[in-house]
């Protein structure tokens, strides 16, 4: 027998509200209202969050995000001081819309020592593509959000979540992030779940996705004006032997999310509910959900994941096969190979 | 070296959880109270799983020594150690009877 230890980070995706100002139509929220921890609870998570990463002899990082983040700017403030005073969290991301963001915004922002990034979405390089799913007006006022942020001197990441309705655009939309000075452009898959359930004719088949990926890594690898994140499941098939390509998911590996009434799912895209970290506290539900364990044996895998011998660098989108098959331990249904 | 009466028998103490994935050889042990982790080999999870499920510690040598193939008094020598080790280490207790 020895002690285990977790050396590598671990990593929290905080949704603190789900109330937004936007409808997108890809959005994996289903629209229906969720109660809303208040600060004292959120400051106890943030106790409970570094009494686990220094248990597990970790570091912890954070995305903080809603919805919104911004529509609780108070309570998202007050969490950014506590989590700035921490020895035990390395330091956080904001994912946003951008639409609050103002100049003073962004300003004050700036003074926060452990925010790295604020990541916005753009879902085209053109607004008429990007306002289709987002809304009128939106993808001006997240170029503004993005030189707002830019001029006060804070990483900007875009995400861009793809689909049919704008996989042609991702050339064009590598240009415009370098052309704005975004430090990390991430392409997420469109997963049928939630209002975007409603656009799964729109998730690209396995072929289109491949096609994408092999461009995307063709235009990545060759100087480009942005860094294109590839550590994502499925791309490690484009290039195997690249070991910057590709990364297994974070789900019961290193990584929980924390919904704005304490509920805990293993990965945000993949809602099935493995406790309350105020009741149940990370613990309990790290080392005792069946769910987790379930995803941690890749021998549960089925179809084509379970014998791959890209194990080792890819073991699918879980939340993909649960929202396609109905089993989180089915084969990808986007795979090619 | 520990003194165990045959008819002592063991609980997992208070919050500890025992864990496998047994095709991949991975064996462990939890305290959900205190977040303390152990990682466990196939012998240990096996008589934490046994004292799991209730079972005295004379019970518990001669289920080792045939499910094992082992002599009784080495059955019984390899399981003070891990024994030992589970009790220092806060995830077994005795029953007081």
């Amino acid at each position: 027998m020895q002690e285990l230890t977790i050396d590598e980070e671990f990593y929290f995706q905080w949704h603190l509200t789900e109330r937004c100002n936007r409808a997108c139509r890809h959005c994996y929220q289903d629209g229906s209202p969720t109660s809303e921890l208040g600060l004292n609870d959120l400051l106890t998570i943030v106790d409970l969050m570094e009494e686990a990463v220094n248990k597990w002899e970790t570091t912890g990082t954070l995305s903080l995000t809603g919805g919104e983040p911004f529509l609780r700017k108070d309570d998202l403030h007050a969490l950014m001081y506590r989590i700035d005073r921490s020895d035990a969290l390395a330091y956080y991301d904001i994912l946003t819309n951008g639409s609050l963001i103002t100049r003073d915004e962004a300003l004050a922002l700036a003074r926060r020592p452990k925010l790295r990034r604020v990541q916005v979405s753009l879902e085209g390089a053109t607004a008429k593509t990007n306002d289709a799913v987002r809304g009128a007006g939106s993808f001006e006022a997240t170029l503004n959000a993005i030189r707002s942020l830019r001029d006060a001197g804070i990483d900007v990441s875009l995400m861009s979540t793809i689909s049919r309705l704008n996989h042609q655009e991702v050339p064009e939309l590598i240009e415009l992030a370098g052309r704005e000075g975004v430090a990390t452009l991430a392409l997420e898959r469109l997963i049928p779940e939630g209002t975007g359930e409603e656009l799964s004719d729109q998730v690209l088949s396995a072929d289109e996705l491949r096609d994408l990926y092999q461009l995307v890594y063709s235009l990545a690898t060759d100087n480009p004006p942005v860094r294109v994140l590839m550590y994502r499941p499925l791309f490690a098939l484009i290039a195997p032997e690249d070991h910057t390509v590709g990364a297994l998911c974070s789900a019961g590996n290193n990584a929980l999310t924390i919904m704005p009434d304490g509920t805990v799912y293993p990965c945000r895209r993949l809602p099935i509910p493995i406790g309350n970290v105020l009741t149940d506290g990370f613990f309990k539900i790290w080392y005792g959900s069946e769910v987790l364990w379930r995803i941690r044996n890749p021998k549960n895998l089925s179809g084509k994941c379970n014998n791959c011998s890209l194990l080792t660098q890819c073991r699918g989108c879980r939340a993909m096969a649960y929202f396609t098959t109905g089993d989180y331990m089915a084969e990808d249904p986007q795979c090619w190979k | 070296m520990l003194e165990i009466k045959p008819g002592t028998q063991f609980v997992l103490e208070e919050g500890i959880i025992i864990q496998a994935i047994a095709e991949l050889d991975h064996y462990y042990a939890f305290n959900i109270s205190t977040g303390d982790q152990f990682q466990l080999n196939h012998t240990s999870h096996w008589v934490l799983e046994s004292i799991e499920g209730g079972i005295s510690f004379q019970e518990l040598i001669d289920k080792f020594a045939g499910g094992f193939d082992l002599s009784p008094d080495k059955a019984k020598e390899d399981l003070m150690e891990v024994i030992q080790f589970a009790l220092e280490s806060g995830i077994i207790k005795e029953v007081q009877k």
